[in-house]
């Protein structure tokens, strides 16, 4: 495993030692029984959500399941020993979570957030600021790495690379704090992965050439169909962008939370409307089996959910 | 918009796969990149050290060429015009690169030799995955 050389810029030099030293330190695994009960509001602030499969995944003091969409949930495990910044699953592989922390790396679950093991070997020892799992191969993983920039996967967590530095905005590096795979043709051979940042929301097609803007067409983004230019076009604010999420089934519209509430694109980020204004910076899953099955959820564990696409939202009831 | 008005008004002609292009072309080309390129993407294609972590000045490095980078997941036409008209001119939005257009340098002609040499590096797979980006690019051309 090759790793970054730290002395080019100061913002490098936060990162420092192994990351297997710190992930070794980890949180015992293994699934805590005990902890699991019946339905209760989670203690403490919610950091992530995630869909496994039709099943929520929330993070705040631990882990915690809704089959229900939010209706009910119950504490499933003390979760990966530090705090959760970001989740991640994937349709393909029910039951595997990716955990995104502050202090241990990547963790994994493979039995829906019971217990968590060291996934990421190899990442520096820095904080994790979000996850992503490609959409077209489960084996295909991206981390934001804090003050670094994003690394790759192709094995499932074994080995990693630099895969590109971070979004440049107005002449200064931004971190990533937000990540989505988006199964739509780059033009580049590949896919896109999507960023959140305090400044906006950026992407790069998965060759990792160059950041882009969200409404560009430039000449790099080829083989794409693009959509009718819309004028004055409605963007996404640049403001920051917490979440970003989408059911891979639908790779165009994409859901982003921003301090104004949900904001939701339907032509892969052209164009976007905001559709809730009730939550600040709230964090967002889509029901990969589902696309029209939302989930929001701030900081404090309110939760509102919407059945139709985001048009309209509720608090989620039990079917 | 510039940029792109100027990119559309420049004809790529298509390229052929390295396969088909003639030794003498693609000696051609070498000596050009040997001359022109290899400065910054390296004389064995390697690009500059570090690559994809950005200069001090916010720029990124100039990238491999060979297949450890990323330019075989651009079309002809995207390489083309890169190599034309630099990268600045053809991504736009104020986006700043070190790498200059060559197109008052190099002829048309010499711009797809030293392209068709670098192609000529990559393995038959990627010359392949390459061709296709190109293809559906073609298509989705208006």
């Amino acid at each position: 495993m090759t790793f970054i050389r730290f002395s080019a810029l100061s913002r490098r030099r936060l990162i420092g030692g192994l990351g297997a030293a710190v992930l070794g330190a980890a949180a015992p695994p293994g699934a805590l029984p005990a902890f699991a009960g019946t339905s209760r509001r989670p203690s403490g602030r919610v950091t992530a959500l995630a869909f496994d499969q039709g099943a929520l995944v929330l993070a705040a003091a631990g882990i915690w399941t809704s089959p229900d969409g939010g209706a009910n949930l119950l504490p499933r495990s003390q979760g990966p020993g530090a705090p959760v910044a970001a989740l991640a699953a994937h349709p393909d592989r029910p039951g595997m979570l990716l955990a995104a922390t502050a202090s241990v790396g990547l963790m994994r679950s493979e039995d829906g957030g019971s217990s968590w093991h060291p996934a990421a070997p190899g990442l520096p020892a820095a904080p994790l600021d979000a996850v992503a799992i490609a959409t077209h191969d489960p084996l295909t993983l991206y981390v934001a790495v804090r003050g670094d920039g994003l690394w790759q996967s192709n094995d499932g967590g074994k080995s990693w690379d630099f895969a590109m530095d971070r979004p440049l905005v107005d002449k200064v590096e931004v971190d990533v704090q937000a990540l989505a795979s988006v199964g739509s043709l780059s033009g580049m051979g590949g896919y896109w992965v999507y960023a959140g940042t305090a400044k906006g929301a950026s992407r790069v097609p998965d060759c990792f050439c160059r950041w882009q803007t969200l409404e560009s067409a430039d000449a790099m983004t080829t083989g794409t169909a693009k959509p009718a230019p819309v004028d004055p076009a409605p963007r996404l604010p640049h403001l920051s962008v917490t979440s970003l999420t989408l059911a891979p089934s639908v790779p165009e519209v994409l859901f982003a939370g921003l301090p104004s509430g949900v904001w939701r694109t339907r032509d892969s980020g052209s164009t976007w409307k905001i559709v809730n204004g009730a939550l600040t910076s709230p964090l967002l899953a889509v029901d990969p089996l589902d696309p029209n099955h939302v989930v929001a959820a701030d900081a404090g564990g309110t939760i509102l959910s919407s059945r139709d696409g985001g048009a309209t939202w509720a608090a989620p009831s039990a079917a | 918009m510039k940029a792109m008005i100027l990119v559309a008004a420049i004809a790529a002609a298509p390229m052929a796969r390295a396969t088909d292009i003639s030794p003498e072309t693609i000696q051609q080309g070498q000596a050009l990149y040997a001359t022109n390129c290899a400065t910054c993407h390296g004389a064995s294609l390697q690009g500059q050290p570090d690559w994809k972590r950005r200069l001090a000045n916010g720029r990124m490095p100039a990238p491999p060429h060979d297949v450890t980078g990323h330019t075989w997941h651009h079309s002809d036409r995207d390489l083309f015009n890169l190599t034309k008209l630099g990268v600045a001119a053809v991504v736009g939005d104020g986006y700043e690169s070190d790498m200059p257009g060559f197109g008052g340098k190099l002829s048309d002609e010499e711009i797809r030799a030293v392209l068709d040499y670098i192609k000529s590096t990559w393995p038959a797979r990627t010359q392949e995955a390459q061709a296709k980006i190109t293809a559906a690019d073609k298509a989705a051309q208006p």
